[in-house]
Parts: structure tokens; C-alpha cells; sequence
């Protein structure tokens, strides 16, 4: 113990040099029951793992201070294995857990966000321009997480992140549960300022004590904060800006049986990229997202054997959603049409120079209600159940105006889009059962089991769609605690489940597409006579019924120990995820008319149900093959992860008043996507299109398979010096190992192949190979009649058909991109000045330290880490 | 709501600790009297902490300054403005020392153009512009430091400073400039009876990124790499440019105080190392240049107190040498750069004498009376930039005199008043561009530079005109009751003039607040 103590000592002295010696020492409480718990004082700045069977962290008030976070996603950096990342309100923030990337759609998607209870839903988010062919509108996040910007980080008061298998009360979920706990209670009078180089926060919050009883009971708080957010993350583009206000209102009452919590946020979230005297005056972009959410929630204790309390939560969110933008259009002269009928239409010439003016409007809205009876008992001396079974009913949908725009100033951002209104959008209905038991055994010399054993079962309503049957997804949280006392701990724990995520109101319900050909023009300016045909081919999907649900199974096993000071965590989890929302691009094949063009002047052609007319003559045309492409949502993607995640706690160096913590994780992440989808090699033969499409089950870089996996580190140095109030902070991240790599797995026995400088196909390895070009066949073709046939391994050599094999592109795209380890420093500086005042400053990746490492792949230089981002806050408190 | 949030931060930093810019003239107590008691603290030895013969001090101030100048010198706006909150504090607690600055800035440089930098000029090149705009820059200082006795002999201390700033500029092309910097002394001592020996280390890293565009639609405006001597060259205007800056610095001093009765004689020797690098595609691996310097320095203060006056001496000396590259490099099919050499590009010489003589008569052993300084400092340098087969060069002197004459009034109250007025005077020499013939390096690339005649003159001319100022100041400080500390309020100005120019005067005003505890 000696030697640990001094091996200790001496990573202090090495890792924080600066800290005081030879101070006067006191009593400071080190980690209590957790690993991840390091108190000094009355803060704790860490995550720490609370007393349950599953995996977990809870991030409380003083953390997020301490962290200085300006939006819930800049917490993700306290759990272990997660990377430092710098705040950036400018852009959409998702929560994601267990993720090799901040931004992975399909991760964040199936992170449930509950605040005070009430789920924030993103599942009627509309805010898209079609699904992912025309790519999505100005920091729009439809089609994927909740963006959690809405959160002012200043009203919350903990937040408890389910990493491992959730309880069976939370669905529609597959990634992790977020748990939000908004400041209530009694809480002083709040005032912080901060100011980062790109953002300034302001914040205020105070409680009210009503009707104080004697013994503190049936008394009643009401707690009001608001917070103003402003962000620029270019100081040279003060115009493209986000504002953030934000106010939150809880009140609590108990009463003799039961208590009662109201909470009621609001929000206004503004991004604005307004090019102002930069550019032409009048373009801009701008989303504006405005909303509030009430829940109500509770407890009545009825004490009886066959109940003991019965929890009631009811929740309402509204908001609403606006995309809009302006945008100066000059050049040529545009023809095109927006029409809702298929087949020849008259279509409009725009004028050469035009403002566009468009606007998204989406307002989603949620109910849900729920009812959970507890019955909780001592059934013999060492054995105590506690059973949950509840019910929940929610729907949502949306009713905003949807896509408005002037079809005689379109904007070039929807073409083959038409306006289309919400409202005709069904609601969803959802409903929800669970049963849960938790059992705990005492058993002799302190040993203890701990069996958190559910299932949830639920179901959907969902107008025009009948195919989805009710999932039940039982979980399983399992914990021994074979050693307990008071300076040593061991326990052993495993968790399995299965998770659902619901399906998206985009998805279920996509609109019609609309692929629109030019036929015929003619445009005679010097004597005022045009016309312009279009033929507007629309595709029919605006129901989905063979949409499936997102399924994900989860295993762990973990182990906690502490003995001595020191502590440590670690678990094991694996992960499955199937049918993960995607969209693939589809062919339709359909014919339209290419009419002869007229050169000579003062002609009238006249549009006719048999066609054009010039001069009460038929005008010739040829009839023109083509395929119309739109996208479709897909249940394409299949994830496996597997990854460890440890938190060692070496426990409190008095002498140094420091605290050393080392967390870190291995992660995994092999993520196929299998979905076939179609590509028109933009090619002509004999002056018309191409007359096949490719069916293929990759993306244009002829993959489907991302494989990531990281190894990596966080020192902790954590010193409290109590005299003069201050607490610091100093964190080595080290990622150890950083690899991805492309590659393709087809469920058709199709794989990448290479080929030589003539195109013949060679026995190479298209993995490894960085000699030879790698190409892919795609798995069917389809004809100009839309039938689709298999593509054979001779068509490849086949002058007709060879266009449609795909070139992977740059011949090291299948390498492995391995970097070696990089590392980078934070600070966190604390200062309490007396009873009322604290400073903070904060810098992430200190030293500016931004190194680069050679990507195999690109043939380029990576540059690593977060840029530098540091700011100072002022908090005082009366 | 600037005002308020500076205010609010001031609040806060005020009960920390902390620093400010000390008007040489004055002696209210201040950080500068702390230096006075303890000379180890004007040196490079953060061992020298533990010297300190006071339990605590802690300075929290705000300031305003305001300058305005049009001398034409490169890298210098037509005028000004700043804002300064800061606080500095050293503590100390049984055998160890402590201390800590945080401070924030915040300034305009109006009309600044040739200078896309954060301030200071790297040495091999740099970027710039010719379109002047307000620059915005925002900065924080944060220092820590620690000293501890190991026994009755020794002490080991090191210090930490870092600082951080962000510029912008709001006229195309725009300049975004991220610094930082760092820098470790760890250091120690040792006493011998009446003579202490030190020793200490100096590592440092500065970084700065550079990213430039033109973001308005209608006209795209040149981006210039400057080089010495007022040449430049027009940078490709297809891509935004993206610079990086790095450079690190290793050194050591020694030091040696002998204190004999009422004598007191410190000296330092100090040495370092720079290596400076430029890239402008770090993915693909180019360099833009590189530099290698070296700097030596000697100090020396001699005190001596007698009764109720103090005799200082102060003497300095530094030599600076640096060597600018330019790389040689390939782009072998449009892949990564390769660099197969450096070609010299040009070289900067610097030689720097100094030295003070300051008295000052006490009321008693707190309350001084009036001080005297007077100073003379000597520069010389030699500027060279190889144009292939061409030298260019520019060896320039100058030498400045400058006397200081500050009267402290007692008050009632404890109050104290500080009068001051310091006269400055100076000239020098030089050549103007001298050409000669350069010894042909192999393989040196022939880049195209320009040169702005008009911005070299002037530069030229403040370095070697005849020139002469005024900086008078007012201070008053008061002491709050109880043991509150004391307040001051201190105000700074200062007039330049400098013959041979086309404007040829300069203004600045400097308003602090403070609060000493």
C-alpha cells in the first residue's frame, strides 16, 4: 500500500506540478461509493456511477458549471471514452452515446432525451427539403437526434446518462437514455455571465418559498430562470449568429400523501446567417425554433400491500419550427414548372434575375400521459422486491404550413419538390405497457444480489399503415455484490435488453416525387412569343407500410471494486443494431416527348392535349426513355459495436490536496449499410440517356461498410486548495488508437474486385491493393420497361453494360487510416471568492495542439484535435 | 451591457488577485514595488518567489487607453483603444509561495492595414493586406506559479504563463487570428551565506493560425506575404489562405544576488534558442519559411539603501540573432509537398545596452518622498534580405535618453499623490537600403517581391529621426477602513513627436482604477 501510495505521489508530482506544498492540510472528503466520484468540499466536477445494477452516469450542477458547457451535448465529454470536444452553438448539437463521432444521425436518433419526465421527440421533426436527395435545409436536424441547443444548461440541475440497459420505463430508444432534471427547489439568486470567443451567455434563476410549514412539509417552491445565448463562431462574420432565450418555470408542492411537480420551459433558438454587406442585401438563412413544454408529475403514496405509491406524469410539447431563406438568383434564363399533375404541362420561363423567398414551417406536437403503480416490500428479512407496472399513451404529429414558396421565383434548392402542407399529416399514436421487477437478496458476510428484471411492450397506431405489431423488449440488469464494507467493495453486474426506435413521421409518410423533363422550348423575345413544355413524371410513395423498427440488443458485464482509496469500473458491452433508419435512392423508368426545336422567329406553338402545335401542325418529337430517381427510406443499416469502458479512480493525494482519475474506453463501431440503391451513369448513347440504372448495395465510393476503432485516455488531476477556494482541473486526453477504414460486405455475393490498367479483372486483394483501380458490379440492373435483372460478372467486359460498373475512385480507399497517438491538455479553473462570487476559466486543448497524422486513404495529412476554445464565466450567488 | 459585463468581471477578479500596467513613474505600492523589495521577481527565477518578504498581495484593476498615431509603421494602427481588467496575487502559505495573474483585454486597432497578424511579426514571413479595417482583438493572460524552501538553502519553483488571443478584422480581405502561448520556467536556488545562486529553464511554444478571405461577392482583394525591409509577394487568390505559425524556445539563466549590509548587487545571464515554422497547407505538408535565432542577455541591478534613500542601478544588454528561410519544395503529381532544402532568405542582427540610474528619498520607511530616474538606452540593428544575386540590407542605430522626475504627496487620510512627468529624447542613423552583391545559393527560387518604398521610409524614419516625448501622470491612492486594502486611481498621458514625417505626432491616454489588498 506503501509503494501505491508513493507510485502515486509521484504521477502527481509529475502531472501537476504547480500545485501548493507544504500547505496546512484539512479534511476534505475523498470519493465516497463510486469511482467516478471525486468530492472535494461540496463539489463534485466529475460523472459519477450511481448505486443501481445498470451502467450509468450522473452529472451534477457543479460538473456543468465546472465544465462550463453551453448546450447538454458538451456533457458527453465527461462520460468515459468520450473525447473533448469544443461547444459550437452555430451548428445543430446531438447527443450520442457510446459514438466514435459526435454527429453519428443513426446514434443520435436513438438517444432519448427526457426532460423532468417528458420525452423531447424529434420523430415529426419535417424540416427537410425531400428526404436526403436534396439534401437537408439550414441546420435543419429532421431525419435525426433531438438538437439539445434548446436546453439552457443553466436551468438544469443533474443529468443521469443510461449508457448500458435502460429500465423497461423507457422506449423508443436504442442508443442511450438522457435523463434531465431541471433546476426546482430552493435555489439562491443566480447571476452568471460568461465569455468565450465565440459565445456570451447570461443567466439568472431564484427560488420562492411559499407557505413554510414546520416541519418543511406542505410547503411549496417556485422556481423562475431565464438565459440569453449569443454565438459567433467567425468574430469576421458577426451576422451569422446564434441567439438562445431561454426561461424555465418549476413549481413543487408536496402535500401530506403526495406530491406534485409542474415545470413549464420555453425556448427561442435563432440561426441566422445573414450576409448583410458581405453579400447581396437581402440573402439570408435563417431557422428559428420556438417552443415550450409542460410536464406535470407526481406521487401518492397509498401505502397499502398491494400498492405502495403511483406515480403519474403527463407532458405537452409544442413548438415551432421555421426554415427560411432569401436568395438572389441572376443568369440565364430558367425554365420550370410546379405542377401537381403528371404528363405535358405549359411551363414557366423565370426571369433572369429574381429574389427567391421560401419558408418551412413545421409545428410538432406532443401529448403523452402515463400511470406507474409501485409496490415495493420487505418480503422476508433478507429479501425486498420492488415492482413497477405501468401504462403510457402519446401522440404527436406536426400541423405547420410545410413548404411554401413562389412558384414564379422558385428557389433552385427545390426542384422536383412542390409545396406541401403537414397538416394533411396523420397523427402518430403510441401506446406503451411495462412491467418491472427489482429484487434485492442479502445474503451473508455482506454479499448482496441485485435483479432489475422488465419488459415493455409497445405499440403504434398509425393511419393508412397496419403492418406494425406490437414489440416487447425485455431487459435484464443483473448486479452481485460479492464484497461490502466500508473500505472495500466488489461486485460483478451483467445487463442485457432489447430496444425499439419508433418509427419518424418522414419516414412513415414521405412525399410524392417529382421528376420533371424538358420537351419543348421556344422563346422569342423579339417578338414576344414563348412556350416551354415540361413532362412531369410523379412517383407515388407517400406511405410506407414496409418500414420495420430500428432494433437494438445490448449485452454487458462490468465490474466495480475499491479498496483502500482506490477504485475502479469497468464494463464490457457489446451492441447490435438492425434495421437502422436510411434512405437509398430509387428508379422508376418512365418516356416523355423531346419535340424538334423551332429555330425561325415569330412562330406561336401552342401546347395542345395531343402535344405541341405550330402553325395548326403536330411539331415532331421523339419519344425519350428516362428514369426518375427519389429517395426512399430503408431499413439499411446494421451496426455492431463492442467496446470496454473503465474509470479508475487512484483515490485522494492529501499533500497535494489532489485527486487522480484515469477513464477512458475501447470502442468498435462496424456499421454496414445494405441497402440497394440506384445509380444513372450520366453517360449517352447515341444522343439519349442511358438506358440501364445500376442497383448497387454501396454508397459512390462502391462501399458500404465504415469500421471505426478508438482506444483512449483521460487524466484527471483534480486539485481543491480550500483556503483560498480553488479548485483546477488539469486533463491529458491520449487517444492511443484512432483507425476507420472503408469496405464492402454483400449480402450477394458481389464483392469489390481489381482490375488492371486494360480493365481485366486480376487476383488482388481490393482491401490491400494500392496499385490497381477496384471496381463494383452492381447487383441488378434495370431496363427501360423498369424490370429488373441480375447482373453477371460478363456484362462487366460488356460495351453495353459496362458503364454501370462503379470505380471506387482513389486507389487507396479501402486502406486502413491509422493514426498514431496523439494527445491533448485541458484546464478547468474554479474560484470561489467568499460566500457569493466564483470565477471560472476554461481552455480546451490548452496548448494548441493540433497534430497531424498521415491518412493512407486520402493521401493526405489529417489534422487532429479540437481547435483552441477557452473563456472565463462569473457566477455570484446571493 | 459591455460596460456591465466588464464591470461584473472586474468585481470578481478584484477579490482573486492580481496586475496592470504600472506607470513607470509612479510608486504607489504596487506590483512594481514588490519588484523593488525583491529583485529575484525582475529576473527569470520563479525560485525567487520564496524571497518575497511579504505574507500576501493582491492587485485588481481596470483601465482604459486610448493612442493615436499615424507614424506609418508597419504593423501599427492609426489609433486605438483598449480595455483591461486584471488581477495579480501573491500569497504565501509556510514554505511555499504563490502566484497568480488572470487578465482580459479587450482592443480596436483602427484603420490597421500591412499587418494580418495578431500583433507581434513572426520572423521569416508574414501575412498582410493593404486595406485598412478595425481589428478586434480579445485576449486572456493566465499565470500560476509556485516556489517552495527545500530546508534553509535551497528553494525549487517553476511558473507557468499562458495567453490566449483571437483578432478579426471587419474589412476584406479578413484576417482570423487565433494565438497562444506558453511558457515553463522551472527553476531553483541556492544560498551561501550572503550570495544566492540560481538556475533556471525556459521552454516556450507560441502558435498562431491565420485564415484570410475575401467574403464580400464583388471584388477580390490581394493577400501579401511580407517579408523584412518592406518587400512582399501577391499570394494565388483561388483558395482562402490558411497559415500556421509555430514556434518554440529553450533557454536557461543563471542568476547570482549578493546582498552585503545595505548593498545588494544581482546579476543574470540568460540565453535562447528559437526555432520558428510556416505552413499554409498543412494536409499536404507545405511550407511557407522557417527561422533559427538565438538571444543572449546580461542584467545587473545594484541597490544600495541608505536611511531613508535608495540608490538603484539598473544595466542591460542583449544580442539577437535570426536567420529566415525560405523552403525548397515539390509537389510531385498535385500529392504532398516534398521539401528538399531552404535557401536563406533573411537575417536581422539586434544589439540592445541599457541603463538606469534611479533615487528615491523615503518620508519614513513607507511613504516615499520623490524619485529621480534617469536612463540611457542604446539600439543598433542590421535588417538583410537576399534577393538572389542582390542583398539588400538596412543597418540602423538610434540612441534615446529619458529622465523621470515623480513627487509623492502625503494626504490626510493616508492618502497619497503622485505627480510625474518624464521627458524622452532620442535620434539615430542609418542607411536606407543598401545593395549589394549576395553570394548565389544554389537552387534559390525565384519569387517574384515587391516592394512598398513609402511604408519602408517611414519605418525607417521612427527608427532613426529625431524624436522627443512627454509622458506626465497623476496618481492617488486611499486606503479604505479596516483592513479593506486601498484604492487608487491613476491617469497617464503621453506625447510623441517625431521629426521627418508626414505626421509626425502621436497621442495616448491611460485612466486605471484600482483596488490593492
Amino acid at each position: 500500500m506503501l509503494q501505491i501510495q508513493r507510485l502515486r505521489a509521484l504521477l502527481l508530482l509529475a502531472l501537476f506540478p504547480l500545485t501548493g506544498f507544504g500547505q496546512k492540510t484539512t479534511d476534505a472528503p475523498a470519493s465516497a461509493d463510486s469511482a467516478r466520484a471525486i468530492r472535494l468540499g461540496e463539489v463534485t466536477i466529475t460523472a459519477t456511477q450511481p448505486n443501481t445494477p445498470g451502467t450509468s452516469s450522473v452529472i451534477g450542477r457543479d460538473a456543468i458549471r465546472h465544465i462550463q458547457a453551453a448546450d447538454l451535448s458538451d456533457l458527453m465529454q465527461l462520460l468515459p471514452g468520450t473525447l473533448t470536444r469544443n461547444p459550437n452553438l452555430n451548428t445543430p448539437a446531438l447527443f450520442t452515446v457510446r459514438s466514435t463521432t459526435y454527429n453519428n444521425t443513426t446514434n443520435a436518433l436513438g438517444t432519448a432525451v427526457v426532460v423532468d419526465g417528458l420525452r423531447m421527440s424529434n420523430n415529426t421533426n419535417m424540416q427537410q427539403v425531400g428526404l436526403s436527395m436534396m439534401g437537408n435545409l439550414f441546420n435543419s436536424t429532421a431525419l435525426s437526434g433531438f438538437d439539445v441547443r434548446q436546453l439552457s444548461p443553466a436551468s438544469i440541475e443533474s443529468v443521469e446518462v443510461i449508457r448500458g440497459v435502460p429500465s423497461a420505463r423507457y422506449g423508443d430508444v436504442t442508443s442511450g437514455v438522457v435523463l434531465v432534471n431541471s433546476k426546482a427547489g430552493v435555489q439562491p439568486l443566480t447571476l452568471a455571465v460568461r465569455m468565450t470567443a465565440t459565445e456570451k451567455l447570461a443567466s439568472a434563476g431564484k427560488s420562492f418559498q411559499f407557505g413554510s410549514a414546520e416541519d418543511g412539509r406542505r410547503s411549496s417552491t417556485l422556481y423562475l430562470g431565464a438565459e440569453y445565448a449569443l454565438s459567433t463562431q467567425d468574430p469576421r462574420l458577426p451576422e451569422r449568429a446564434f441567439q438562445r432565450f431561454a426561461f424555465q418555470a418549476a413549481y413543487a408542492k408536496e402535500f401530506a400523501t403526495s406530491t406534485l411537480r409542474l415545470h413549464l420551459r420555453g425556448y427561442s433558438v435563432q440561426d441566422k446567417d445573414e450576409k448583410g454587406p458581405n453579400s447581396i442585401d437581402g440573402e439570408f438563412e435563417k431557422t428559428l425554433n420556438q417552443g415550450f413544454s409542460f410536464s406535470a408529475n407526481g406521487q401518492w403514496q397509498v401505502q397499502r400491500p398491494w400498492l405502495s405509491t403511483l406515480e403519474y406524469r403527463a407532458g405537452l410539447t409544442y413548438a415551432r419550427q421555421q426554415n427560411s431563406g432569401s436568395t438572389y438568383y441572376s443568369g440565364t434564363q430558367q425554365v420550370t414548372t410546379y405542377t401537381h399533375r403528371p404528363g405535358e404541362q405549359e411551363a414557366l420561363f423565370l426571369p433572369p434575375n429574381y429574389f427567391s423567398s421560401f419558408s418551412v414551417d413545421g409545428r410538432p406536437l406532443t401529448a403523452e400521459a402515463s400511470l406507474t403503480a409501485n409496490v415495493r416490500r420487505q418480503l422476508t428479512a433478507k429479501l425486498f422486491h420492488h415492482f413497477q407496472l405501468g401504462a403510457e399513451a402519446s401522440t404527436e404529429g406536426n400541423r405547420g404550413e410545410g413548404i411554401t414558396f413562389d412558384p414564379l421565383a422558385p428557389p433552385s434548392l427545390f426542384i422536383g419538390i412542390r409545396p406541401r402542407s403537414y397538416r394533411d399529416l396523420p397523427f402518430l399514436y403510441h401506446y406503451a405497457a411495462f412491467a418491472e421487477e427489482r429484487l434485492t437478496l442479502r445474503t451473508a458476510n455482506g454479499m448482496r444480489t441485485e435483479l432489475q428484471a422488465g419488459l415493455r411492450m409497445e405499440g403504434q397506431q398509425l393511419p393508412g399503415i397496419t403492418t406494425y405489431r406490437p414489440t416487447f423488449d425485455p431487459r435484464i440488469n443483473l448486479r452481485q455484490v460479492l464484497i461490502e464494507t466500508d473500505s472495500r467493495h466488489l461486485s460483478l453486474r451483467i445487463g442485457w435488453g432489447r430496444m425499439h426506435k419508433l418509427p419518424l413521421l418522414a419516414y412513415l409518410y414521405p412525399d410524392l416525387a417529382y421528376t420533371d423533363r424538358n420537351g419543348f422550348t421556344y422563346n422569342d423575345t423579339e417578338n414576344g412569343q414563348r412556350l416551354a413544355v415540361m413532362h412531369t413524371y410523379i412517383t407515388d410513395r407517400t406511405a410506407n407500410p414496409d418500414l420495420r423498427l430500428p432494433l437494438n440488443r445490448k449485452l454487458e458485464v462490468g465490474v466495480h471494486f475499491r479498496m483502500g482509496g482506490i477504485s475502479a469500473d469497468v464494463v464490457w458491452f457489446g451492441e447490435r443494431l438492425t434495421d437502422g433508419f436510411s434512405t437509398a435512392i430509387q428508379a422508376d423508368p418512365f418516356a416523355y416527348r423531346r419535340y424538334d426545336p423551332l429555330f425561325d422567329k415569330a412562330q406561336r406553338p401552342v401546347l395542345t392535349p395531343d402535344g405541341v402545335m405550330n402553325n395548326g401542325q403536330k411539331q415532331p418529337f421523339v419519344t425519350r426513355n428516362d428514369f426518375a430517381l427519389y429517395s426512399r427510406p430503408e431499413n439499411g443499416i446494421t451496426q455492431r459495436k463492442q467496446g470496454i469502458e473503465y474509470t479508475l479512480d487512484l483515490g485522494y493525494f492529501r499533500p497535494l490536496r489532489t485527486s487522480l482519475l484515469v477513464s477512458g474506453g475501447y470502442l468498435q463501431v462496424h456499421e454496414v449499410s445494405n441497402a440497394l440503391t440506384a445509380w444513372h451513369p450520366s453517360v449517352e448513347v447515341n444522343g439519349r440517356t442511358y438506358p440501364y440504372v445500376g442497383l448497387y448495395e454501396a454508397d459512390a465510393f462502391a462501399s458500404n461498410l465504415r469500421v471505426w476503432s478508438q482506444l483512449n485516455s483521460r487524466f484527471q488531476c483534480i486539485t481543491q486548495l480550500p483556503r483560498i477556494g480553488l479548485v483546477a482541473s488539469v486533463t491529458l486526453q491520449a487517444v492511443w488508437m484512432d483507425r476507420q477504414r472503408r469496405g464492402m460486405e454483400s449480402n450477394y455475393n458481389n464483392p469489390v474486385y481489381v482490375v488492371d490498367e486494360a480493365g481485366h479483372r486480376i487476383d488482388a486483394d481490393p482491401m490491400t491493393d494500392t496499385g490497381h483501380r477496384k471496381r463494383l458490379n452492381p447487383v441488378y440492373y434495370l431496363d427501360a420497361e423498369g424490370t429488373r435483372h441480375p447482373f453477371t460478372t460478363e456484362m462487366a467486359t460488356d460495351p453495353r453494360y459496362a458503364d454501370l460498373v462503379m470505380d471506387a475512385g482513389r486507389l487507396t480507399v479501402f486502406q486502413q487510416d491509422s493514426y498514431s497517438p496523439y494527445f491533448l491538455f485541458n484546464l478547468r479553473v474554479t474560484k470561489e471568492i467568499g460566500r457569493h462570487v466564483s470565477v471560472a476559466f476554461c481552455a480546451n486543448n490548452l496548448l494548441q495542439t493540433q497534430p497531424k497524422r498521415y491518412t493512407v486513404s486520402a493521401q493526405q495529412y489529417a489534422i487532429l484535435n479540437p481547435n483552441l476554445y477557452y473563456g472565463a464565466e462569473l457566477t455570484v450567488r446571493f | 451591457m459591455k460596460r456591465l459585463v466588464l464591470a461584473l468581471i472586474f468585481i470578481a477578479l478584484a477579490s482573486v488577485a492580481s496586475q496592470g500596467q504600472e506607470a513607470d513613474t509612479l510608486t504607489l505600492l504596487s506590483v512594481k514595488e514588490v519588484k523593488q523589495q525583491n529583485v529575484w521577481l525582475s529576473g527569470e527565477n520563479p525560485a525567487g518567489l520564496s524571497l518575497n518578504r511579504f505574507r500576501s498581495f493582491s492587485v485588481a484593476q481596470a483601465g482604459y487607453a486610448y493612442q493615436k498615431e499615424d507614424f506609418g509603421i508597419i504593423g501599427r494602427p492609426t489609433s486605438k483603444d483598449a480595455y483591461t481588467v486584471s488581477a495579480k496575487s501573491f500569497q504565501r502559505f509556510g514554505n511555499a509561495s504563490l502566484y497568480g495573474l488572470i487578465s482580459y483585454v479587450l482592443r480596436n486597432n483602427h484603420r490597421q492595414s500591412w499587418n494580418s497578424m495578431s500583433g507581434g511579426q513572426w520572423s521569416p514571413v508574414n501575412l498582410a493586406d493593404s486595406l485598412p479595417g478595425r481589428q478586434r482583438a480579445e485576449e486572456y493572460n493566465l499565470s500560476g506559479g509556485v516556489s517552495h524552501f527545500i530546508g534553509r538553502q535551497w528553494t525549487v519553483g517553476a511558473q507557468f504563463d499562458y495567453q490566449v488571443q483571437l483578432t478579426a478584422k471587419d474589412t476584406d480581405p479578413r484576417n482570423r487570428n487565433q494565438w497562444m502561448e506558453w511558457q515553463l520556467t522551472p527553476g531553483t536556488s541556492y544560498r551561501c551565506e550572503n550570495l544566492r545562486l540560481g538556475a533556471s529553464l525556459l521552454y516556450a511554444v507560441s502558435k498562431e493560425s491565420v485564415g484570410i478571405r475575401n467574403m464580400g461577392p464583388h471584388t477580390v482583394y490581394p493577400i501579401f506575404a511580407s517579408y523584412p525591409l518592406a518587400f512582399y509577394r501577391t499570394l494565388p487568390q483561388d483558395d482562402d489562405v490558411n497559415w500556421n505559425y509555430r514556434s518554440h524556445r529553450m533557454g536557461a539563466a543563471l542568476q547570482a544576488d549578493l546582498s552585503q549590509e545595505s548593498f545588494q548587487l544581482f546579476q543574470q545571464f540568460n540565453a535562447s534558442f528559437v526555432h520558428q515554422e510556416v505552413e499554409s497547407n498543412r494536409i499536404q505538408n507545405r511550407s511557407e519559411g522557417e527561422a533559427d535565432g538565438w538571444q543572449a542577455g546580461y542584467k545587473v541591478i545594484l541597490q544600495r539603501q541608505v536611511n531613508y534613500a535608495l540608490h538603484k542601478w539598473n544595466g542591460e544588454a542583449t544580442l539577437r540573432h535570426t536567420r529566415n528561410y525560405d523552403p525548397l519544395q515539390r509537389q510531385p503529381d498535385g500529392g504532398l509537398w516534398q521539401t528538399y532544402g531552404r535557401v536563406l532568405r533573411s537575417t536581422r542582427q539586434e544589439a540592445d545596452a541599457s541603463l538606469t540610474y534611479r533615487f528615491r528619498r523615503m518620508h519614513d520607511a513607507r511613504h516615499p518622498r520623490y524619485t529621480l530616474a534617469a536612463s540611457v538606452h542604446y539600439h543598433q540593428a542590421v535588417s538583410s534580405l537576399f534577393f538572389y544575386p542582390t542583398e539588400y540590407s538596412q543597418p540602423t542605430y538610434r540612441i534615446d535618453a529619458r529622465t523621470t522626475l515623480c513627487r509623492h504627496i502625503r494626504l490626510p487620510h493616508n492618502a497619497q499623490l503622485d505627480l510625474s512627468l518624464c521627458l524622452q529624447g532620442g535620434s539615430g542613423g542609418g542607411t536606407l537600403l543598401r545593395k549589394n552583391l549576395a553570394s548565389t545559393e544554389q537552387g534559390a527560387p525565384d519569387i517574384p517581391l515587391w516592394q512598398n518604398s513609402l511604408l519602408r521610409q517611414q519605418n525607417f524614419a521612427y527608427e532613426t529621426g529625431l524624436r522627443w516625448a512627454l509622458h506626465p501622470a497623476v496618481g492617488y491612492a486611499r486606503p479604505f477602513t479596516g483592513n479593506a486594502g486601498s484604492w487608487f486611481i491613476r491617469l497617464t498621458g503621453s506625447y510623441e513627436r517625431i521629426h521627418n514625417l508626414p505626421c509626425p505626432n502621436g497621442e495616448e491616454i491611460v485612466a486605471q482604477i484600482g483596488w490593492l489588498f
